[in-house]
Formats: C-alpha cells, structure tokens, sequence
C-alpha cells in the first residue's frame, strides 16, 4: 500500500515538472538560456521527499516525455535539458545527502542552479557553438540563476512541507 | 529560512560571479586577422591593424567591405535586406558578417589556431 502511494506520489512529481516546464516555455525572456527553471522546484521536492534516486527519475522522465510532448526530442534542448537537470540533480542530491544539517533547500537549489548553467553552457559548446564566444553570456546566466535558484528555493521548502503535512504516509528515503 | 551556510554560498557565489565578467573580458582578446570568404572559398587574409577599403565580387555584386580602427564593416552591398551592412562593424575574434545573398562572410580570427581561449579549459 505504502509502495502505491510513493509510486502515485512520483508519478504526480513528474507530472507536474512536465506541466511547470513547458508553460515555462510560454514566458517570454530576453535571451534563449535565460529561463526560471520552475521545474526544479519539484525536482527539490522529489529529493528532500524520496531521495537522490527518485529526484533522477523525476528529472530524467519530465525531459523525455517534456521533449515528446513539445516536439523537441533529440534535438539540441533535449541534450540542454537532459545534461542540466542530471548534472544538476545530482549536485543536489548528494548535497542533501550530505550538507543536510547545514544548507536549506534554499541552497541547495542555488548549487542546483549554478551547476545547472554551467553543464548546460558547456555542452552548448561541446556540441554545438565550438567558439568560445559562448562563455561570455555565462556571468550574466549564472547571476540569473543565482536569483531565481533562490526563487525556487523557497517555493521548494514550501512545497516539500505542504506535501508532507497532506499525506498520511511516513516517507522513508529510498536512496 | 535560510541558515548561515546558504547566506555565505550565496554571497560567495554572486561575488565569483561578478569577479568572473573582467576575468573572462580579459581572456576575450582582440581579433588579429581578418578573413574573407566567398562561396565558402578563402578569397581574403587581412591585418585587423591596417585601415583599407577590400572590395569583393560576389554573387549580385561589389561588397565593399572597411577595416578601420581594428574593426571591420561592410560599407555596401548588393542584398536586399542589407542585413550585413546592420550588423555594423565587429572586432572581437570569432565575430562575423555575413551577406547571405552575395554569398560573402567576414570572419575575424585570433592568432593561427587559435580557436579555443584560455576560459574553456
């Protein structure tokens, strides 16, 4: 039963990291990687509720199906989204994992961020723009991803608290 | 909310951050040489550092195309849209003007194999 409820947990997790990202796509920005990153607030979630593991499948489950749904699989925002959100949910599952005591889920999702604009930046260079011109819009991205990493943060610390206090459910680590 | 590590990971991260925007203008040197291309072809190797007038016979016609003051333009051109003489005058290595019609690109490249700065290693 217990299993049921984590799966069914899970599966919404990933849900509506779909739905945050692709209406996020409808918010207009001044550059194409300058974006909010909304979806990371459920990774967080996903991580401080179940663990690194089920955080990596939220992640790597909302850019395949992401990518399906808006037509944009195996093209260049799929290996953007795909480097980013593992790269970065890695970071910041082990960084709860083990920095717990010290950091909050604030700065946890700043680490998220930050590794999140610096994997997607290199794999753009990697496989796409071989000129190092790219690494000049890094500052400004990173800034960017400071603040709303800080953003996402909060709305992650609230989320993870509302989610605990409305299922009954004791949820134990997987990872 | 947010606990003294998170504060200082923050204010460490905006100050590398911001620390990092003269560090990377600074490995962003200037272009050295500008080239040419026609139809993809080599036609042109120029010296950012001296001024002259290089007229190219593309495909509708004469771009002319200026270096002056270690940048480059395109003064005129045949297209329609003039997309190339808009872009105005570029300096920095890896820069480039293109007339699509004409077939014509202006690329400005560092020293010889020079393609990959000290930022990205």
């Amino acid at each position: 039963m217990r299993r049921i409820k984590r799966n069914a947990m899970v599966s919404s997790l990933v849900a509506m990291s779909i739905v945050i990202h692709s209406v996020e796509m409808f918010i207009p920005s001044p550059l194409p990687w300058l974006r909010f990153g909304f979806a990371n607030i459920i990774v967080l979630t996903a991580i401080a509720m179940f663990g690194l593991r089920v955080g990596l499948m939220v992640t790597i489950l909302r850019v395949f199906l992401g990518t399906i749904l808006m037509g944009t699989f195996l093209t260049p925002a799929f290996f953007l989204g795909m480097g980013g959100g593992i790269g970065s949910t890695l970071v910041m599952g082990l960084a709860y994992r083990k920095l717990k005591p010290y950091f909050s889920l604030v700065g946890i999702s700043v680490m998220g961020a930050y590794t999140h604009n610096i994997v997607q930046l290199t794999i753009v260079y990697l496989l796409f723009i071989r000129h190092s011109e790219v690494f000049y819009i890094l500052p400004v991205l990173l800034l960017f991803g400071i603040l709303t990493g800080i953003l996402n943060g909060i709305a992650a610390a609230y989320l993870t608290t509302y989610m605990a206090r409305f299922s009954s459910a004791q949820f134990e680590s997987t990872s | 909310m947010l606990t003294l590590p998170d504060k200082i990971l923050i204010a460490g991260l905006v100050i590398v951050t911001l620390a990092s925007f003269p560090v990377i203008r600074y490995f962003h040197r200037e272009g050295k040489r500008v080239v040419i291309e026609l139809d993809g072809e080599e036609v042109g190797n120029f010296s950012l550092d001296e001024d002259r007038f290089i007229p190219v016979e593309g495909k509708l016609g004469t771009t002319r195309v200026e270096i002056s003051e270690k940048g480059v333009r395109v003064l005129d051109s045949p297209c329609p849209y003039k997309f190339c003489i808009k872009s105005g005058s570029i300096r920095r290595s890896g820069e480039t003007l293109v007339c699509l019609p004409n077939r014509v690109v202006v690329r400005i490249t560092g020293e010889e194999g020079e393609e990959v700065d000290a930022v990205s290693r």
